[in-house]
This record gives structure tokens, C-alpha cells and sequence, in this order.
């Protein structure tokens, strides 16, 4: 980004202020476009995933091995009708899953795809992306509360009630990362892991944290904001047509994000694993290579992304639901007292090295 | 602080049919309950009253289209018994081969939907593809998937059983339910949505009048099948569970489908050992004559005691045909066991108790 | 002793019909309690409620079964229009009381919550009334 900006700076083609505007949107298209591709990949993914583990073959009609079918199901989305209830608060109803689709694009500008691709870096990244990452529960809440529906008020109360218990421990477990890596800047946290992964130093913290993920992206076993079989479809009920591909793209979306911070605060981020980029290997230290190692960043944090996504399709096919008490009193009994037990040990640790 | 009402059904994803139960909630705590029922009344003892006997006949099936077997069972041998017709020996061994097999079918189906119910998605494929073994041995033995109308008064239709392809099913299914129970019984989620959770004592089940597998997780021995002369010859045990959880229901439902395999196993050395193919067909049914009398037809359906209550006049039609089926109360006792429990173990209680609500509406 | 015998110690009024007992419509209530919580009897759980309309009288029978004894007795009582309802004893009897209400028109005294429990609330009539007409305009299929 920055390589680009001061090469538009230097060849002077553009005033100053147009370079920084057109480098933001050709960021921006391509943050867009990745997720949009990702988000249809996905969804064709958890439904293949799923009918692999019933043994079923999965969607398989529409292209070759169904690549195709969340194409089709997004345009047939599109061509629906947006039905709107008469006692609906209007405003609030339209606008809900809109910002909630919005913010988790916001989340996904700020992930360091490569050394080089950041769109919004900040030195305090990891605390904007948490002040982000809890807008769209805020806008599921609306959108329940909005649609005058008594489940949809079920799922938004169930949902607050759970951000209470999971967003604690997120940011306990969060803490303990930026502990040990001495940073809130996900680009140093990222580069802080090229000797070791930071699962190694703080593998509590890791579990804490990926069970909070859990949590906080409305997955199996902690679906109960959205319970089908118990409160029909939760804080999206009464929503259809777009607005509710908005929700339901947007929860895919957030899937693959909240999968790259994992991957970035403990897998290493784009660093490859081998501690040596593939590129280097073959080619050796030419000047193409140095290109070539973006992507090649780029496919290692896409790939290890895939593989924290896989674990949680397997938990939603493996598991049942819990309930709500269960969930508040597993968090509160449980899991806030290890993170605070692992914070106090990581404070430990670097306090004696 | 206000309380709401919240209208659960008659459409709603997991009340298996048409149940409306109108909760009143205090928050996720629900404090009164009330079932409506009726969505599916199809009248099928006032048009008992206008069909001869073997016109009812196939209609008995759909009382419970997830176990019909034990519907025609009930209503053959209260016309049997009204009319003194001897049923032979071979033909009740295949009656309680296809009504075991019907039980095996019907369970498979609860296991599924139950832990959809509780939000696992894999085991309702897992017993489908089981289930479907069942109910294609069913067609191409009947003739239908669901609703066979396959016995007839004085024995069964025809004798081309193909014994070799239910014991393979048999055989199948009695491994995979081993299979179900790894995944499933000590499953730690599984485990906190069902014990101690929906807990009936003794003296409620008995006050609600729950029967079948229901009564018996609740610790009372009392199985239909035990002095029922059809099952003389068959060895099985009654399974029993004491404490009367959703949990203890899952287990007497997984240890009955093995039972019923050893009982399907015995029926299958029985009939292999004579000659089905030139038995004579008993099908008795005499058009312009029926005997006066009151019979009441018991059988142990999947879902707890089914009786067929059986008033002849002499007449070409049945004087008043009722059936006494085992959901009707399980609903019922939704009034009782539901207060005070929180929305989201409704569905696991009701779940449990296995409820099919064409049997209640009748 | 058999069971009949015990009840006829107690109620002399009862009557043995076939497989049935026939008792009055007074005592009914008191012979289902003393049923139930005589120990060595304990005929614990009521099977159902059957109603047959003969015209001139419904008949009401309450199968009962101990689980104890593994036994089952059926008592049978001839009514008119109303009849003592038994979900004091036995809770299980709501839904057969609303029933037969509904397709008999059977009112149950005891009973506070009677209510048409299969048919539709606005439904004109008692469909399982032997003088029932099937006529019925909104029954389009044998008008």
C-alpha cells in the first residue's frame, strides 16, 4: 500500500490528495472482493462440509460440484420480496442489517493480508478491531427489537445476555496475547511470531479464546441467539429477501475474519510455517520473488484461516446446543477465572524473564 | 415485571406436527402452560361408525403414520377376538416381526429429530439412512412406506417376507446403534440438556397416565408386551430406569431398539424354519354378520399403551370405535412438568417424551 | 378375593356386566378413590375415559389399571347429560373430560376448564352423538 502511495507520489500523475484517495479504493475494491469470493466460497464449503460429515454429498446441481449454488442462492435472494411488518419499527428494521454487514467490512480492512497489504493500520489495532467487532451484535439486537416479533426478542435478549459473558473473556484472553508480544499493532503481533507461534507460549489463552469465538459468531454449541428449534430463527425471523442474505453473508463474513485473528494473534498471521517462504526456496533471492512472497503471505493466512474454519464446521456437526443459563454459567464460573488465571501467569512469566 | 405470552406453534420448527402450547414467560422462565390441540382432527372414530369393518381398515394406519403396524395390530385382533377368528401361528410371529421392526423405525426417527431438536444436526442423517433400510424392507414387503395396511383380520396379507434382507437390516442396525451412543450418550453437551432436566416422578406419571418407555424411565415396571399371548414364546427383557429425567427416556428408547432387534432375531429363526410358501392365508371377514360384544384391544405401542376400544351391535359397522393412544397424555402432561423450567430445555422435555400429534388428534 | 367382590363388599350397588362393572353415577367417585389408595389394590393410573351414545343415555367407562397388580377393571356408569368429573383424582382425565364434552356434550361437574378440545371453538353440535347430522353445510364433501 504504502509502496504504492509513494510511487504515485514520486511519478506526480496525480495530485497528492487524488493518489491517497484512488490507493484507499483500489484497497478497499480488493478487501471488497475478497470477501465477497470468500463469503460464496464459504457458504458452499459448511453445506459440502456438512453433507460430508452425514454423509450426503451436499449441494451438487448448480456447476460443476455445486460451485455455483451460492451464487444462485444470493440472486434468488435478491429477487425477493423484503417483507416488512406493519407494527415493525420501519427505520431501524431497514438500516439493522445494512450496518450490521458494514461493520464486519470495516472488520475485515483492518487484517494485515501481507507485509505490505494493511489497509487501516493502526497502533492500536487490536483494540479497534475488538470496538468493531461488537457493532454488529449491537445491530442483531436492534434488528430483533425492531421486528416486533416475541422471538426475535428472545433471540436479541439471548444474544446481549451472551455478549456480557463472551466479550469479558475475548478481551481477557486478547490481553494476555498483547502481554506476551509487548504490542497492539496486529502487524508487529504478526512478525513478533516468526520465531515461534504464539500458541506456544500461551496455549490457555488460545483455547479461552477460540471458545469466546465461539461465542461471540453465533456457532454450535453457543447458537442459542438463534436456536432454530427453539425460538425459529432468532433476531432474524421475521427478515427476508436481501436483508436477510445481509445477516446471513454477514455472519459468514465474520466467520472468516474472527478465523484470521485467530490465526494472527496465535498461528502466526501470513508467516509461513516453515519459518522459510516457498518462493525463496525454489526460486531464490530474485527481485520477482520478493513479489511473488506477497501472495504467497496472502495463501499461508487464507490456508490456515481454512483450517480454524473446518474445526468449527466440525463442532457445529459434532455437537448439540447449549442453554442459555448453561452458556452464562459455564462463562461466568468457569472460563473467566482461567483467563484471569492465565492473565496473572503470563504477567508472571515476563516478569521473570 | 410484566409477563409474555409467546405462541409456540401450531407452526414452529420443532413441535413435530401441529401442537400449540401457549407459555406464559417471566423472562426465560416459563410460568404457565396450556396445550392446544386439534389441528389435526380427521374424525377417525366418527367415520368408524359409517364404514364396515374391512373398509376401517386401512384407515387405522394413520392414527400414527410413524407406526401403523401397531394401529392395524390393535384393530385386527379386537375383530378377531369380537368374532372368535383363530389366528395361526406363524402369522403372530410376523405380526410382532413387523411391529418390532415399526418400533425399531419409529425410535430411529425419535433419536434424530430429538437431537435436532437439541440442536445436533449429524445423528438425524445417521438414523435416517437406518431408518430408510426399515421402511424400503416395508415397501417392497406391503407395497407402502408409511401406511401398510398389511395385516387383515385373521392373519397377514400375503407371505413373501424376504427374511434374509431383514436380518441383514437387523444385524445392520444393531451395530450402528452402538454407533449412535458413541457420539451421543456421553456427549458432556448432550449430557447438561438432558439430565436432571424434565424430571417426572412416579406418582405424576402415573397421576398423567404416561405409559410406554416414558412410564418405565420413570422407574414403574409396566410393559404391555409382558402378558400380551403373542409375545408367550419370545424372550426379552422390560428395560427400566429410575430417574425419570430426559436422559433416563433416551436410554430405555436406545436399550428397547436392541431388544426389539433380539426379538426381530427370534421371529426370524422361527418363520426360517417353516415353510411360508405354501401356508394356508387365513382372511377371514364375514360381510353380513358380526358377533355383539365390547372388546378392548390392548398393544404396546412405540409411544406408550394403545387400546382399541371395540362396540358391535350385530350391525355392518362398528357401533363406536375409540382409541386410546400414548401421546394424547404425554401432551398432557406438558401442563404440569413445564412450569418453572426455562424456554430453551421446552424443547428437550417435549422432545423426550416423544410425542406424535396425529396420534393425539386422531 | 377378587376384585369385583371387594368393591361389592363396600358398594353394594355395583353391578358385573361382562367385562365391566356397572356402578352408579354417585358412587363412581368413590369407588375410583377407594381403588386407588387401598394398598393392597392401588389401581393407580385411569387408561382413558370411553363414552358411548345409546340414544337415550351415554355411557361412560373408566378403565383403570394398577401397575402394581398388573390388573385392569372397567367401570362403567350411565349418565344423561351430566357426570362427575374425576381430575381430582386422577389429572390425566382433563383432556378425556374436554373431549367428551366436546364430541358428546357431556358437561363434567368438577371440571372448570371445559373446553371443545379437537373441534373448532365456534363448532355447532356434538359430532359423536348418534343423532348427529352429517348434513352439515360446512362439511361441503357429503353435503
Amino acid at each position: 500500500m504504502n509502496y504504492l502511495l509513494c510511487t504515485l507520489f514520486e511519478i506526480k500523475w496525480l495530485p497528492d490528495i487524488w493518489a491517497v484517495i484512488l490507493v484507499s479504493v483500489i484497497g478497499f475494491g480488493v478487501v471488497i472482493s475478497l470477501l465477497i469470493l470468500t463469503v460464496l466460497f464459504l457458504v458452499l464449503a459448511e453445506r459440502k462440509l456438512l453433507g460430508f460429515f452425514t454423509q450426503r454429498k451436499g449441494p451438487n446441481r448448480v456447476g460443476l460440484w455445486g460451485v455455483l449454488q451460492t451464487t444462485a442462492d444470493a440472486i434468488k435472494l435478491l429477487c425477493k420480496e423484503n417483507i416488512e411488518l406493519l407494527s415493525s419499527d420501519k427505520f431501524i428494521f431497514t438500516i439493522a442489517p445494512i450496518m450490521a454487514f458494514a461493520s464486519v467490512i470495516l472488520l475485515w480492512c483492518l487484517i494485515p493480508y501481507n507485509s505490505e497489504f494493511h489497509l487501516i493500520n493502526s497502533s492500536v489495532g487490536v483494540l479497534l478491531y475488538f470496538a468493531i467487532a461488537s457493532l454488529p451484535m449491537i445491530f442483531h439486537f436492534l434488528a430483533g427489537y425492531s421486528s416486533n416479533n416475541k422471538y426475535s426478542l428472545i433471540g436479541s435478549y439471548r444474544s446481549l445476555g451472551l455478549t456480557c459473558s463472551y466479550s469479558i473473556v475475548l478481551m481477557l484472553s486478547v490481553m494476555s496475547v498483547i502481554l506476551v508480544s509487548g504490542t497492539m499493532d496486529l502487524d508487529k503481533i504478526v512478525l513478533f511470531q516468526s520465531k515461534t507461534w504464539m500458541i506456544f507460549s500461551n496455549v490457555l489463552g488460545f483455547l479461552i479464546f477460540f471458545i469466546a469465538t465461539l461465542a461471540k459468531l453465533n456457532r454450535c454449541p453457543f447458537d442459542l441467539s438463534e436456536a432454530e428449534s427453539e425460538i425459529v430463527c432468532g433476531y432474524h425471523t421475521e427478515y427476508s429477501g436481501m436483508r436477510f442474505a445481509m445477516f446471513f453473508l454477514g455472519e459468514y463474513a465474520e466467520l472468516f475474519v474472527m478465523s484470521m485473528l485467530v490465526v494472527i494473534l496465535f498461528f502466526g498471521g501470513y508467516l509461513p510455517p516453515f519459518g522459510m517462504y516457498l518462493a525463496n526456496a525454489f526460486m531464490g533471492n530474485c527481485e520477482f520473488c520478493s513479489y511473488l512472497i506477497y501472495f504467497e503471505q496472502t495463501i499461508w493466512l487464507f490456508i490456515k484461516t481454512l483450517i480454524i474454519v473446518f474445526v468449527i464446521i466440525w463442532i457445529r456437526a459434532t455437537l448439540p446446543r447449549l442453554t442459555q443459563v448453561s452458556t452464562l454459567n459455564m462463562f461466568w464460573k468457569y472460563i473467566i477465572p482461567i483467563s484471569i488465571f492465565n492473565l496473572i501467569m503470563i504477567i508472571m512469566m515476563r516478569a521473570l524473564w | 415485571m410484566d409477563k409474555m405470552v409467546l405462541n409456540l406453534g401450531p407452526q414452529h420448527p420443532s413441535t413435530h406436527g401441529v401442537l400449540r402450547l401457549l407459555l406464559e414467560l417471566d423472562g426465560e422462565i416459563i410460568t404457565s402452560v396450556e396445550p392446544e390441540v386439534g389441528y389435526l382432527h380427521r374424525s377417525l372414530e366418527k367415520m368408524a361408525e359409517s364404514k364396515s369393518y374391512i373398509q376401517y381398515l386401512p384407515m387405522v394406519d394413520r392414527v400414527d403414520y410413524l407406526s401403523g403396524f401397531f394401529y392395524s395390530y390393535a384393530f385386527c385382533n379386537a375383530y378377531e377376538t369380537l368374532n372368535h377368528i383363530q389366528v395361526p401361528e406363524y402369522a403372530n410371529y410376523i405380526r410382532v416381526m413387523f411391529m418390532e421392526l415399526n418400533r425399531l423405525a419409529s425410535h430411529l426417527l425419535w433419536l434424530g429429530t430429538y437431537l435436532l431438536d437439541l440442536g445436533a444436526i449429524s445423528p438425524m442423517f445417521y438414523t435416517f439412512r437406518e431408518r430408510e433400510d426399515i421402511v424400503t424392507y416395508f415397501e417392497k414387503v406391503t407395497g407402502q412406506r408409511l401406511m401398510y395396511n398389511y395385516f387383515v383380520f385373521g392373519g397377514v396379507r400375503h407371505c413373501d417376507i424376504y427374511l434374509d434382507e431383514a436380518l441383514r437390516i437387523v444385524d445392520n442396525i444393531y451395530n450402528k446403534i452402538d454407533e449412535y451412543e458413541d457420539i451421543i450418550t456421553e456427549n458432556p453437551v448432550f449430557l447438561s440438556r438432558t439430565k436432571d432436566v424434565g424430571i417426572i416422578s412416579k406418582q405424576k406419571a402415573l397421576d398423567w397416565g404416561l405409559t410406554g418407555p416414558n412410564l418405565r424411565a420413570s422407574g414403574i415396571l409396566q410393559d404391555y408386551r409382558s402378558i400380551m399371548p403373542i409375545y408367550d414364546d419370545l424372550e426379552f427383557d422390560i428395560i427400566l430406569s429410575s430417574e425419570g429425567d430426559c436422559y433416563s427416556r433416551y436410554i430405555v428408547r436406545i436399550y428397547e431398539m436392541r431388544e426389539s432387534v433380539y426379538i426381530i432375531k427370534q421371529c426370524i429363526e422361527y418363520l426360517q424354519n417353516i415353510n411360508l410358501s405354501n401356508v394356508p392365508l387365513n382372511n377371514f371377514y364375514h360381510k353380513q354378520k358380526q358377533h355383539e360384544g365390547e372388546i378392548y384391544s390392548f398393544v404396546e405401542a412405540p409411544r406408550g399403551l394403545t387400546m382399541c376400544y371395540l362396540k358391535s351391535v350385530g350391525e355392518d359397522t362398528p357401533y363406536r370405535v375409540k382409541w386410546r393412544t400414548g401421546s394424547y397424555y404425554s401432551t398432557q402432561i406438558l401442563k404440569d412438568i413445564l412450569k418453572g423450567v426455562y424456554l430453551s430445555d421446552v424443547m428437550s422435555i417435549y422432545g423426550s417424551l416423544d410425542v406424535v400429534l396425529p396420534e393425539v388428534d386422531r | 378375593m377378587n376384585i369385583f367382590e371387594m368393591i361389592k363388599e363396600k358398594f353394594p350397588n355395583v353391578k358385573l356386566a361382562s367385562e365391566k362393572i356397572q356402578v352408579e353415577v354417585d358412587d363412581l367417585c368413590s369407588i375410583l378413590e377407594y381403588l386407588k389408595i387401598t394398598p393392597e389394590l392401588s389401581f393407580d393410573m385411569l387408561l382413558s375415559i370411553i363414552a358411548v351414545d345409546y340414544m337415550n343415555s351415554v355411557e361412560l367407562i373408566y378403565p383403570v389399571i394398577s401397575t402394581y397388580m398388573n390388573e385392569r377393571v372397567n367401570l362403567s356408569v350411565n349418565i344423561q347429560t351430566d357426570a362427575q368429573s374425576v381430575i381430582n383424582l386422577y389429572p390425566s382425565a382433563y383432556f378425556d373430560e374436554c373431549e367428551i364434552y366436546d364430541l358428546f356434550g357431556v358437561n363434567f361437574i368438577g371440571n372448570n376448564n371445559l373446553k371443545r378440545l379437537l373441534m373448532p371453538k365456534s363448532w355447532i353440535g356434538h359430532p359423536l352423538r348418534k343423532n348427529y347430522e352429517l348434513k352439515d353445510k360446512r362439511l361441503s364433501w357429503n353435503g
